[in-house]
């Protein structure tokens, strides 16, 4: 498939990735969009970075 | 990482009190460290930039000045609206300077979450439209394409542009939001 830029607007298209009808309470869907998923990515990287970061003696040698 | 601890450190240490306002440090550290990576990982090309997102950068920017009003009402109770009196003015100017303060009270978070959103969307936009405008003379020929070269150094630019302007944003929100704080801390 050919990526065509039709729009600069197209980047920023919230689009579904995963989604869950639940019938739980009312007409409920979960979904997981793009906005969450990169919002999950860069929770994930802060936290790899303040551990990295205030790890005084687990991962450094001669101490 | 020493050193964004060190500048949000001195953002803090300057806008807010330097000692009551270490209680802030926390916060506002996580605030700017959310924001950097967020505006970083939209520069990451194919990628996607949750900052030019307005719902995202309006639900941080009024729950920080809702939480500002909120510290201001425990701490001075009502006394918390003299904020909206400016020190000195004559007694027939104050209703209308009272509205035009509660106006600009208003206004706070909408400016913060704006001016966050509309500089990393814009420059997102920007980017998209040069790098069409790119591709669309660089498929037309030979000649066309070594034409096109010069347009391409542009987007060059213009992303070192862009990720400069992901920090300057992230400092700048960080020092509005500690200054509001402060304005709710202590009076004037």
């Amino acid at each position: 498939m050919t990526y065509l830029n039709q729009s600069p607007l197209d980047q920023f298209t919230i689009r579904d990735l995963l989604s869950i009808k639940a019938d739980l309470l009312e007409n409920m869907q979960l979904s997981l969009t793009n906005i969450g998923l990169y919002l999950i990515i860069t929770t994930v990287i802060i936290f790899m970075m303040y551990i990295l970061a205030t790890n005084y003696n687990i991962v450094t040698p001669n101490n | 990482m020493e050193s964004i601890y060190a500048t949000v450190f001195s953002i803090v240490i300057n806008q807010i009190n330097a000692k009551k306002g270490q209680m802030f440090f926390p916060m506002i550290s996580a605030l700017f460290i959310f924001i950097l990576i967020n505006n970083l990982v939209g520069m990451v090309p194919y990628s996607f930039a949750p900052t030019s997102h307005f719902i995202l950068t309006f639900s941080i920017s009024f729950t920080i000045v809702i939480g500002a009003t909120i510290l201001g009402f425990q701490i001075h109770s009502l006394k918390f609206f003299s904020l909206f009196v400016p020190s000195g003015c004559p007694l027939g100017l104050l209703p209308l300077l009272v509205l035009i303060e509660f106006i600009s009270y208003l206004s706070r978070p909408v400016s913060l979450g704006l001016r966050l959103g509309a500089n990393i969307l814009s420059g997102h936009m920007l980017l998209n439209i040069l790098a069409g405008f790119t591709y669309n003379i660089m498929k037309q020929g030979i000649i066309y394409f070594f034409l096109g070269l010069v347009p391409l150094l542009f987007i060059l630019a213009f992303s070192g542009l862009e990720i400069g302007i992901a920090f300057i944003q992230a400092q700048v929100f960080v020092v509005l939001s500690s200054s509001y704080i402060k304005d709710s801390l202590e009076l004037h």
